[in-house]
């Protein structure tokens, strides 16, 4: 019987310590070399945890140097690496850049977007400022995780409280809509533009089948120097002011895919 | 058996005479002589106003004998002056061919007196030249049956005088329009339009010279319109010497009733010459509109048209050629099969190409 128990017990640590590495490499990229393998490890655990029970994952990527706009290059790596929980890609990434010493907490998805608006991430973004303005990256990401799991189980946040303020030291963004793939309306366009296009065309060949036509004009028989215009007013009467508001954040692009209301990204930068 | 008509015959041989459209003279088929316009018309000017002058004489004793009624269509018959064979013509007809002996053969009563036209242009294209633009017509045509072009026979072609009123006058237009300048910046995340209104008017007047209107009911108008212009440099008093080897009809329809639809050109085109003249604005909408045409001088004048025809699977094509410029319009036949293949075709390589780019 012990026999058998140890059996079990070791076959459950080699799968362990087989799979989590492997997983690792799936919610936590420390490109920037800043975490030791035990440390992306346990990260990458307590990451996975949540990923499996709230349907959204959490992220960490660290790199050296991020060229442009630290929230647009977090919002491209979101992409690019497929991050996201289920069909819907929902999900949260904390990047850091080090060499500028900044920072993009994004949240992509309706459902991530509900748990983590503005006000939450700002909460988020204290909990591990502290750790990285005293380079304990473990620490910080520990607190990082942690947090979000902690909002991820008490699900949508409520309404920010009156009094909130947003940290002029650090940017916002909202809903930014990004394409992983096609959507519907790609979909649509591939088949309505083609028939369209091929049905003004017929229509255009066909039309010239028949060139005759009444005219209702006589521009071809007006004398030399026969038209003598005597009165141009100009006069202005008024003026009338229309204001649209832009929904798109200021993170901008993407197109394509929208997951409607509250979909897409949003998120903030800042410094550490 | 009224007689009132007159046969171009050549001075010299007395065979039939046509004019040429490429030499610009009167020509004989047989033995080959031409002359000038002006000789032939002084040569039968006596010939024609003793026939016209019958022709009402006859009219005012004994009209009725001449005219008949066939199918229902009251019709006129005329003795061919060089074979005697009996021509039957409508009423409007002016200039026709015996059937018979192929003379040409002109009724002088219908071109002549308050029915003389004050101007001609002379054909300038012949029947070959009809024939090949109908057939150049065809090609390019991606819808045409293949069976209409390849195999089709072109069942008739017929160089027509087209009697038409040529209205000059001036077009006095008074417009107001609602104009609006439109301007949109963004600011934040904002995007603003501001759009600045204007009332603009124009007045002023348009001249015209000499619009055609067809005065003949037999004439399509789409294809008399589609036709133009015709080049009036090239117009010439009126001689019955132009019509020999031709169709010619005299109008049928009065300055009166066509002046409607030359006024209507008119307003339009002022209307238009207004507005363009209205920019730099985003949008301008007519609110007030004020346009009368001053009617001036108004002429008849008959001008050449080749009318083709044809016959496909029951259905009459009819095409129509400026004989002076050689312009040719008409209707053609739509293949469905071409017409789906190619909307087809079009649309699954856009599709494919486009869903590369897009998927």
């Amino acid at each position: 019987m012990k026999k058998k128990l140890f059996t079990a017990l070791l076959a459950v640590v080699v799968m362990l310590t087989v799979t989590v590495p492997a997983m690792a490499a799936e919610t936590v990229y420390d490109m920037a070399g800043i975490l030791d393998e035990t440390q992306v490890t346990d990260l990458a655990y307590m990451a996975l945890q949540q990923e499996n029970e709230d349907a959204c994952g959490i992220y960490i990527i660290t790199n050296h140097k991020t060229s442009g706009d630290v929230y647009e290059y977090a919002r491209e790596l979101y992409v690019q690496y497929d991050l996201g929980y289920g069909e819907t890609k929902d999900g949260v990434l904390l990047y850091l850049s080090m060499s500028e010493r900044e920072y993009a907490l994004l949240t992509f998805g309706q459902y991530a977007n509900s748990v983590f608006p503005h006000y939450v991430l700002d909460a988020v973004s204290e909990t591990f400022l502290d750790d990285f303005a005293s380079d304990d990256w473990y620490s910080g990401f520990s607190d990082y995780i942690i947090t979000c799991r902690e909002y991820l189980v008490s699900g949508p946040a409520a309404a920010p409280s009156p009094d909130y303020e947003y940290n002029y030291n650090d940017t916002y963004y909202d809903y930014t809509v990004y394409d992983p793939g096609p959507g519907a309306g790609a979909v649509a366009a591939v088949i309505i533009i083609p028939l369209a296009a091929a049905l003004i065309f017929c229509l255009v060949i066909k039309r010239r089948m028949n060139t005759a036509r009444a005219r209702n004009e006589a521009g071809g028989y007006v004398i030399q120097n026969g038209v003598d215009i005597r009165v141009r007013q100009d006069i202005f009467t008024h003026s009338t002011r229309h204001v649209q508001q832009i929904n798109s954040g200021s993170g901008g692009g993407g197109g394509g895919r929208s997951f409607g209301a509250g979909g897409g990204f949003s998120g903030k930068s800042g410094r550490f | 058996m009224a007689t009132n008509v007159t046969n171009h015959k050549c001075p010299a041989c007395t065979g039939p005479l046509h004019f040429a459209g490429e030499s610009g003279r009167l020509e004989c088929e047989y033995c080959g002589s031409t002359y000038d316009v002006s000789y032939i018309e002084d040569l039968y000017s006596e010939k024609e106003q003793a026939a016209a002058e019958e022709f009402h004489e006859s009219a005012d004793g004994s009209w009725k004998e001449q005219t008949r009624e066939v199918f229902g269509d009251e019709v006129v018959c005329y003795s061919c002056p060089s074979c005697g064979a009996e021509l039957i013509c409508d009423e409007n007809t002016a200039a026709t061919q015996c059937p018979y002996c192929g003379n040409p053969t002109i009724v002088p009563a219908k071109l002549s007196g308050v029915l003389k036209p004050d101007y001609v242009i002379p054909f300038k294209l012949s029947k070959d030249d009809a024939v090949a633009a109908l057939k150049n017509f065809y090609k390019k045509k991606l819808f045409l049956p293949r069976a209409f072009s390849k195999d089709n026979k072109i069942a008739e072609v017929q160089g027509v005088y087209v009697p038409f009123w040529l209205f000059s006058g001036t077009a006095e237009a008074d417009v107001t329009f609602q104009a609006t300048r439109v301007h949109t910046h963004t600011a934040g995340k904002q995007r603003i339009t501001v759009t600045n209104h204007f009332r603009v008017r124009r007045a002023g007047t348009v001249t015209f010279d000499r619009i055609p209107v067809d005065a003949c009911k037999k004439m399509p108008d789409e294809h008399m319109d589609s036709i133009e212009p015709f080049d009036y440099r090239e117009l010439k008093p009126f001689s019955t010497a132009y019509l020999p080897g031709f169709l010619a009809d005299k109008f049928d329809v009065d300055a009166q009733t066509c002046s409607e639809r030359a006024d209507s050109r008119a307003i339009q085109t002022a209307y238009d010459t207004m507005a363009a003249s209205a920019v730099g604005y985003t949008t301008c909408v007519p609110i007030h509109k004020n346009i009368r045409v001053k009617r001036g001088e108004v002429s008849y004048a008959m001008l050449p048209v080749w009318m083709l025809g044809t016959t496909w699977k029951g259905k009459n094509y009819l095409f129509a050629m400026n004989g002076q410029t050689g312009k040719l319009v008409g209707s053609l036949p739509v293949s469905k099969g071409k017409f789906a293949a190619w909307f087809a075709g079009i649309a699954v390589v856009l599709g494919v190409v486009l869903g590369f780019i897009l998927l």
